[in-house]
């Protein structure tokens, strides 16, 4: 990994954090490998972004603990006008409220605590909420499939009584005119081994698609977690 | 060493060095790096809490063509860091009453 790939990582990881964390964060870490003496082993020394992205979420959501003290108002306020010039002040979120105890400065109002920890859990794994998206449409795509087949299922097993009724109505008929009695009860003996036969072959279908999905699903998630799993180790 | 320096132990490191002088992120990390064994990437979390608990001020000089952000210990930190040492004191002193067997207060 190079440098920039580093710091393009660790912005990326950050990314659902408020814009002054994340330049103070990246420009701490720029500027740590720019003063470092052998930048390549500094970079091999921090390891993966994912480890110091984890830790400064960590960081500030702990921080946003609700502790008794007296700045909840004076962070929410800066909070709200930073974001749009996260330079020189962007490394003290908390540095406009008034001279605290250090003791009592960690407090922070319970909405943001929230609000911190749901930006935590969606900083942490890059891919997170496309990943969400994704398997939201491959499962409509699934669940559209099945509805399919379980609608050619019915319809074919709807065949059988409506084959039955057929039969019994042309055996009753065929006392007043046998030819069209016979005829009726014809279509429905073959209306009913017809709709026999689709619904044999849906349902041979249907086992046959649920077995694939299902396999498609376990080799996607294997195949997402042992990634997931070198990633962890590289 | 399998005793780490964690939470308000490494707060204590990071102060006591920055009470000995201003310094910059690399140099702060290497100076608490020769005696403690912390991972880079555990600096810069302890240097934004010290930052939010007012203990720790930054300020920017140029240095070679960009910004080089010192961190400076305020009348905050250097309160904390009289708190902390005390503690670290008291906790040395109890860890010792228990390894010689004596009563911990």
């Amino acid at each position: 990994m190079t440098r920039q790939e580093y710091l393009d990582k660790l912005r990326r990881l950050l990314r659902a954090l408020p814009p002054d964390e994340i330049d103070a964060a990246v420009s701490f870490y720029e500027e740590y490998l720019d003063d470092a003496e052998d930048e390549a082993e500094a970079l091999a020394a921090l390891g993966h972004p994912r480890e110091a992205a984890g830790r400064i979420a960590a960081e500030i959501v702990a921080g946003a603990g609700p502790e008794p003290g007296a700045e909840a108002v004076a962070v929410a306020g800066t909070d709200a006008e930073t974001p749009g010039d996260g330079e020189a002040e962007a490394g003290t979120p908390g540095g406009q409220a008034d001279d605290a105890d250090a003791g009592t400065a960690k407090k922070r109002g319970f909405a943001r605590t929230v609000s911190m920890v749901i930006l935590a859990v969606f900083a942490l794994p890059v891919g997170l909420p496309v990943a969400a998206a994704i398997a939201a449409a491959a499962l409509a795509v699934i669940v559209s499939i099945l509805a399919v087949i379980a609608a050619a299922g019915a319809a074919a097993a709807a065949m059988m009584p409506g084959g039955l009724v057929c039969v019994i109505l042309g055996a009753a008929a065929m006392t007043q005119n046998f030819a069209l009695g016979l005829a009726a009860l014809g279509t429905g003996l073959a209306g009913i081994g017809v709709g026999w036969l689709l619904l044999r072959a849906i349902v041979w279908l249907w086992k046959k698609s649920v077995r694939a999905i299902s396999r498609f699903i376990g080799k996607t998630v294997l195949r997402r977690t042992e990634r997931g799993r070198n990633r962890e180790q590289s | 060493m399998t005793i780490n320096a964690t939470g308000a132990l490494l707060d204590l490191c990071v102060l006591a060095v920055v009470s000995r002088g201003d310094a910059y992120g690399y140099a702060l990390t290497q100076g608490v790096k020769r005696t403690l064994d912390v991972s880079e990437s555990t600096m810069y979390p302890v240097m934004r809490r010290l930052q939010t608990q007012q203990c720790l001020e930054t300020y920017d000089t140029p240095h070679e063509g960009r910004n080089r952000r010192y961190y400076r210990l305020t009348e905050t930190g250097r309160r904390m860091l009289g708190e902390l040492r005390e503690d670290w004191g008291e906790f040395k002193r109890r860890v010792d009453d228990v390894l010689d067997g004596g009563d911990a207060a």
